[in-house]
Parts: structure tokens; sequence; C-alpha cells
């Protein structure tokens, strides 16, 4: 076994160090755009595009129906103001709200069939994960689910007979409609309802696309799972929706990695995510989000405004949220813990790097409502450049989670006079026996630790990036293996120029 | 003022930085004193100096409800280099709408104790601005003890210039609705600030405590801790806030606020906020929320102590840590203990 971790470590390291040389020249490496003729749905937003996706999608009526009372709700909604973040006002109309690769007209029934042009995508993308092995279909690729969406409808979804064995469900949330109506109707909206915010009720009503996840009871997911979402025609927003439930006793562990080429427009991508643990399960949800955070004059980039919430119903369940988020010129993006059954617990994990002019306001609530529950904040912000990002949470004890704990700690570390860094944390307590802790730092890069390895030979950008590392060591052990190279890789990526 | 407008004008919790301080929800049924102005006893040592003026309204909600009502505000110029081992006392705030300005000249040093304190159901607006010239000190102690159907909000704006010291105290037994907002901007290098407090609430009482702590010049050195005791129905409110502009390097701030809980059915409230522009500054915040130690209490009633009398201890000590630096906390103590006797 610990043969097995040296070389694990070695592995990241050797790649840490490539990553850092290697990014003199390319500095955002998944910026490009592939020329794969796209369907429209006509720009702007209205009852009709509605509709027109959801007959895309050759939805049952209910769904219309769902869909539609959400647009109607969303037209008496405000954008919110709260966040602190400044953008200019995005015009909804100037927006597709649908696009599809034209080539899923058929609908791919084997990798042949898969538009040459996106295996070129995958290529280019140089995906950690060996998916190129696994779309190419190669014997022993690594045990990882793939369910790759590109813009908006899924193109492939692999492995899915040998999780199908053991009757875990993961598919497209569209084929999950079809399939398995008794399992969506019976969850989806449940953690996250329509009318929840400005930015769910949005995805509510024209959701493209997105990732369904059911885990037996009792059963152990025998693979991570893994989603790709990577945003490619110009000005389409998109807007997925997952759907994860974990039965009594399961496990699984989700990863969900993000690159966007790059454009000039902003782009809006506004998903929503719920998760629902029933006793004693539990899921993992990780993420590295690293979508194009505008150029160098903080012009274009993405806009990322999600709502991820997980219920964890039953007795015991526990839910980890680990997220390392270095793109977008916008975050707004808070990954909740609803601790509803007794015993259960929640956990957040956070990095979020802002460099250039990018603004990020994200955090976690975790809201107690079961005895004896437990939740455990840690976030990691480094702002440089002229960013500015926002650590804002809500922990909060109902009155009868009797015995429930929370830890928090969020520090944050300035690199440069030109940035901010914030911390909002709100906490509500109405059990003297909950016992709730917050700490919280802002400093910035230690001098001497600086010049302790500079004396050894380091460059400046190196230093900066291992002394990073080790600021974000608590978060990016919680990582998979897969995404932890990736992360430390994107730490070092992101703080690029922001020294000397 | 017809009362309808007037209720449009006051702060409610739909506002963020009113959420858990419902003014208007406390001002429906038209307290006493909700458009009066109200008229403050002041005692002030010889040499210094009290007049009325008719100046700007405060920028705040508060401020401006203040002006329409109190209209004209109190002055009191303290002049440069003045000393007094007596303070300014400021008392009878009972209800209504008052406006109080102090000009602390350089280098004059100055202490001015409040008393907050109305036994019949009111309503009170005070309206503070304290403008601090270079090498001022200013010692403020704030005593608060209401009967419970009174909405009492103070509001400070304390300016700084370079090489001021600001020491606070407050205490504060709750009311109907309680809010010590005390607002420090630095406007020039080597702010010393000390601001502490104290809310031990029982029955349905209310206190909020907020700070906003603005600061500009470089070599700031902020200490901030506020103790909170709740029981009975009551409520705690802490907001605080550190905004650290880009000019304010080398910044050396901790607030820390922690409350404890003796009953299930109290409540707590807090927020505490960091803003960070400039990057070579040491910022921290902590805060903590439960009950009291059961290890210690059990340890304390193992040699032979009383559960009430072992609380009280627990809870004593707990509190006293916020007035550690109180140059006469004798006074404070002996409320405190009076508070506990009943309430533990």
């Amino acid at each position: 076994m610990g043969e097995v971790k040296n070389i694990a470590k070695d592995a990241i390291e050797a790649k840490t160090v490539e990553g850092v040389a290697g990014l003199e020249a390319d500095k955002y490496k998944y910026g490009f755009e592939s020329d794969i003729e796209q369907e429209f749905a006509p720009k702007g937003l209205n009852e009709d595009i509605v509709r027109f996706i959801s007959e895309k999608k050759n939805e049952p009526d209910w769904m219309l129906k769902w869909r539609l009372d959400a647009y109607a709700r969303w037209l008496t909604m405000e954008e919110p103001t709260w966040a602190m973040v400044d953008y200019p006002k995005i015009d909804y109309q100037d927006a597709y709200y649908y696009a599809a690769p034209k080539s899923d007209k058929d609908g791919p029934k084997s990798l042949d069939e898969v538009d040459p042009d996106l295996l070129e995508v995958y290529k280019k993308l140089g995906i950690p994960l060996k998916e190129q092995e696994v779309l190419a279909g190669v014997q022993g690729a690594p045990r990882v689910a793939v369910d790759a969406v590109f813009d908006s409808v899924s193109v492939v979804t692999t492995f899915k007979e040998e999780l199908a064995k053991v009757g875990v469900i993961f598919c497209p949330l569209s084929e999950a409609v079809q399939k398995h109506p008794e399992l969506v109707k019976k969850y989806l909206g449940t953690v996250v309802p329509p009318t929840d915010n400005y930015f769910a009720t949005l995805n509510t009503a024209v959701f493209s696309e997105g990732s369904f996840v059911y885990i037996p009871p009792g059963v152990r997911c025998p693979m991570e799972l893994s989603t790709y979402f990577r945003m490619n025609a110009q000005g389409t927003g998109q807007f997925e929706r997952t759907l994860i439930i974990a039965d009594k006793g399961s496990y699984v562990s989700y990863l969900e990695g993000c690159t966007a080429p790059m454009r000039d427009e902003n782009q809006l991508h506004a998903a929503v995510v719920e998760l629902i643990v029933l006793e004693d399960a539990e899921i993992k949800y990780s993420t590295v989000q690293n979508w194009w955070p505008g150029d160098a004059e903080g012009k274009g980039g993405v806009y990322n405004f999600v709502t991820k919430r997980a219920d964890c119903r039953g007795k015991n369940s526990k839910v980890s949220w680990t997220q390392v988020e270095t793109g977008s010129a916008i975050t707004w993006k808070y990954p909740s813990c609803v601790l509803r059954g007794d015993g259960s617990s929640g956990e957040f994990y956070s990095i979020a790097i802002t460099n250039g002019f990018q603004q990020a306001d994200t955090g976690t609530k975790m809201i107690h409502l079961g005895k004896n529950t437990k939740s455990r904040i840690i976030s990691k912000g480094i702002s440089a450049g002229k960013s500015n990002q926002t650590y804002r949470g809500l922990v909060s004890a109902h009155k009868k989670a009797t015995g429930a704990r929370n830890f928090t700690q969020c520090d944050s570390l300035l690199i440069g006079d030109q940035c901010g860094a914030h911390t909002v944390p709100y906490i509500e307590t109405n059990t003297p026996s909950a016992q709730f802790e917050h700490e919280a730092t802002t400093s910035k890069l230690s001098d001497e630790q600086l010049f302790y390895c500079r004396q050894r030979g380091l460059s400046e950008e190196d230093a900066v990036a291992l002394l990073v590392n080790g600021f974000c060591r608590d978060v990016l052990q919680k990582l998979p293996m897969e995404f932890a190279v990736e992360a430390q890789k994107l730490v070092a990526i992101s703080l690029e120029g922001s020294v000397g | 003022m017809p009362h309808n407008a007037l209720i449009e004008k006051l702060p409610h919790r739909r506002m963020e930085a009113w959420k858990w301080t419902d003014v208007r929800g406390a001002s429906m049924s038209e307290p006493q004193g909700l458009s009066a102005a109200c008229n403050p006893t002041i005692a002030a040592p010889s040499g210094i100096d009290i007049s009325t003026e008719g100046v700007a309204p405060s920028e705040n909600v508060m401020g401006k409800l203040a002006t329409t009502f109190a209209h004209n505000a109190t002055i009191i110029t303290v002049p440069a280099g003045f000393k007094s081992g007596a303070p300014v006392l400021l008392s009878d705030m009972k209800s209504g709408h008052a406006r109080l300005i102090f000009k602390i000249g350089k280098g004059a040093e100055i202490s001015v104790t409040e008393t907050h304190a109305s036994n019949a159901a009111s309503f009170v607006n005070i309206d503070m601005r304290f403008d601090l010239a270079q090498g001022a000190k200013l010692n403020r102690t704030i005593f608060h003890n209401d009967s419970a159907d009174v909405t009492r909000i103070s509001t400070a704006q304390i300016n700084a210039w370079a090489d001021a010291e600001i020491t606070q105290h407050t205490l504060s037994f709750g009311a109907g609705l309680t809010r010590f907002e005390t607002r420090i901007a630095s406007l020039g290098e080597n702010l010393q600030a000390d601001v502490h407090g104290a809310y031990l609430l029982g029955e349905n009482r209310h206190c909020d405590m907020t700070s906003y702590i603005d600061l500009g010049g470089e070599n700031a050195r902020i200490r901030q801790s506020v103790k909170g005791v709740v029981t009975d129905k009551a409520r705690g409110v802490f907001q605080g806030k550190f905004h650290v502009r880009r000019p304010a390097q080398f910044t050396d701030a901790e607030m820390r606020h922690d409350a404890i809980m003796l009953s299930d059915t109290c409540q707590v409230r807090a927020k505490p906020e960091l803003e960070i522009y400039a990057d070579d500054v040491a910022c921290a915040h902590g805060n903590t929320v439960g009950a009291l130690d059961e290890s210690a209490l059990f340890y304390m009633r193992q040699r032979g102590l009383p559960a009430k009398q072992a609380r009280a201890l627990l809870t004593q000590a707990f509190v006293a840590q916020s007035f550690e630096n109180m140059v006469d906390k004798s006074d404070f103590m002996a409320r405190i203990t009076d508070w506990l006797e009943l309430n533990s």
C-alpha cells in the first residue's frame, strides 16, 4: 500500500512540476473552439422556447408543465444583487437556450457513430481521466464512468452495463425521464424547488441536459462517476441539472470537471445539482471548475451561477462537497447541506482561486435540523491580481437540532495589493446544545517562507505555487486521486503572473 | 408625520443590515417617543463647551430620522490638549430622538459615560457622532438597562484622525428591541481601538451589538471582543465588520464573539464579517456559540458548589473577559453578579 502511495505521490509531484513549467506558452490550454454543426433553438427566451426544449427531449406532459410553471414564476422574480460581485446586466433574450450537436439526431449507438470532430475535441482537451481510451473502447481503460456532456446533449455514456449489473442507474437526465419516470417524479425538484431562487428557477424552465444517478440500497458504486461539462457553442448558456439519489446504505463518489473554450462573449451558466441521501448512505461530490475566466483586461469569461444542495434525509447519512474553483469570470455558488436525518453529517471543502479580474462569491450552508448532526467547513480562498472573492456561509441550528456540532475555518490569502478577500459568515442558533465554532484569518504569503524557498533555488512563481499548495493542503487531500493531480496543476496555473 | 408614513421609514428585517433587528415590526403600535425629541442630561467637567447647532443629518437611516424629530444637534466641544479625571456623563435618554456631537480636539483625552435606561414603554433613538482630532483619546463606557418593553437604537459614528485611541466598553441587559451600533472610520494612521462589550439577556429581551470598523490609514490595531449570555426566550445578535481599505496596510485586527445559551428557547445570531483589500495585514475573527461547559460544571459541583452557584461563577468568568482591561470595572461586575443571581 505504501509503495502505491509513493508512486501516486511521485506522479503528482512530477505532474505539478510539469504543469507549472509547461504553462508559459499555453495559458489556457482548453481555449479552442471546435466546428461541429449545431442545432440551435432560436435566440431568446419565451414560452415557445421552453416548449421547444421539452419537445426536443420528447418529455412527458408533467415535465413540460413543470417547466412552464417555473418559467411563469421566473418572470415575476428579480435577479439577486446581494452577492459581492459586479457585472453588466445580463440580457436573457440575447442568448441561445438550446444547442445540440447535429449528429445527435439519430442518437449514437456506438462510438463509430460519434462525429469524428467530437472525438477530436476530446483529444484536444487532453482529458486526464483517459476518457480518450474509454471513448475509443480500449481494453483495460480505467474504471471511471463518463457521461460526457457536450454542450447540452449527452453524447456517450460508458460503463452503463457494468453499472447496471449492480443496479446503479447512471444516465442523462432526459433518458431517466423516459425510463425511470417514477424516480424522477419522486425526487426531481424536492431539494431545490422550482421557486428556490432566480437562477434555479431559470434552470428549471430551460435545462436541457444533466446526469441522473440512482444507487440502490446497500450498493457501493463500483467506480467513481464522472461527468465533464464543456461549453462549446458561442453564446450558449448551459443549463444542466444533476440529480443523484443514494438509497439506504449506499455509497457513491461523483466527480465533476469543467473546462470551456475561450471566447469573447460572456457565457451564462446556471446549473442545479440535487443530492438526496437516505439512511446510512453517503455521497461524495467533487468539482474542479476551470471555465474561462476572461482575458487579461477582464473581458469575457463565464458567469457561473450555480445552485447545489444536498438533502440528508436519512439517519446517519453523509454528504461531502469538495470543490476547486479556479475559473469563471463570476462565480455565485453555495453547495449546501440540509441535515435532516438524526446523526447526519455534511462536509464542505473548498479552494477558490481568483486572479485577473475574476470575482467569486462562494461558500456553503449547513442547516442542522436533526439531532446530533455534524458539519465541517474548510474554505481556503486565494486572491491575486485585481480579483475579489467572498466566502459567504450560513450555519444554522433548528430548535430540535440538539447536539449539533459545527466547525468552520475559512482562511484567505492575498497576493498583491490590488485584490480583495472577504468573509461573510452567518451563524444562527436556536438550541443551547448546539456547539458552533467559526474561525477565519486573512493574511498574505509569509515573506520568510518565500525567502526560504527562493534561497533554495526555486523561482518566485514556483515558490508561490508551492506555498499555496501547502496552504490548500487540507482540501486537496480530500479530493479523489484523479482530481488531486488536476487540482494541484490548476492551483499553479491559476496564479501564474500574479507575482513579480 | 402620520404613523403610517413614519413606519415606512423605519428599518425592517428585509434590509440586510437589520434582518435580525426589526425596528418596524416593534413600532407598529406607535410607542411613546416615536415622533418626539429627547433632551439628555449632560454633566461635563469645566472647560468643556456645550451648545446646539443645526448640522447636516447622519447618513444612516436612524440618523436621518433623528434629524427629523430632534432638529438641532447638541455639540459638546472638548478643547485641544484637554485632560480631566472626571467623565462627561450622559443620562435621561428615556424617550424620543436625540442628536449629540462630540468634537474632541488635538491630543485631548476624555471619558464619556452613558446610561441608557428607561422604566416605561417607549421608543428611543440616540444618534451620536464623535470627531477625534489627531492624537485624541476617547474612553466610552455604555451601560444599558431598560424595561422589557422599550425599543432603543443607539448609533455612534466615531471619526478618528491619525494617532487616535478609542476604548469602548458596553454592558447591556437588553430591552424589547435594542441595537447599539458603533461605526468607526479611521482617517489617519496608527488608530488604536479596543471595542468590547457584553450582553446578558433574559425574558423576551433582544440586544443587537453591531459594529462597522472602516480602516483607511496604515498601522491600525483593533481588538474587539463581545460576550453574550442568553436565557429564557431572549435573542442576542452580533454583527461585526472590519473593512480594510487598500491604503490600510499593516492592519492588525481581531474580532471575537462568543455566546452562551442557558435555555432551550433562546436564540443567538452572529455575522462576523471581513472585507479586506490590503494585502499586508493580519485580520482574524472568531465566533463560538454553545452551552456552558458540562465538565467544568461537574468539576465545581464535585467540589461542593451548588449547581446554581457553579453556573453563575462560570458565566461571570466568561463575561468578565470582555472587561479585562477596563480601568474601573467594579460597577459593571456588580451588576453582572446581580443579574446572574436572578438568572442562573
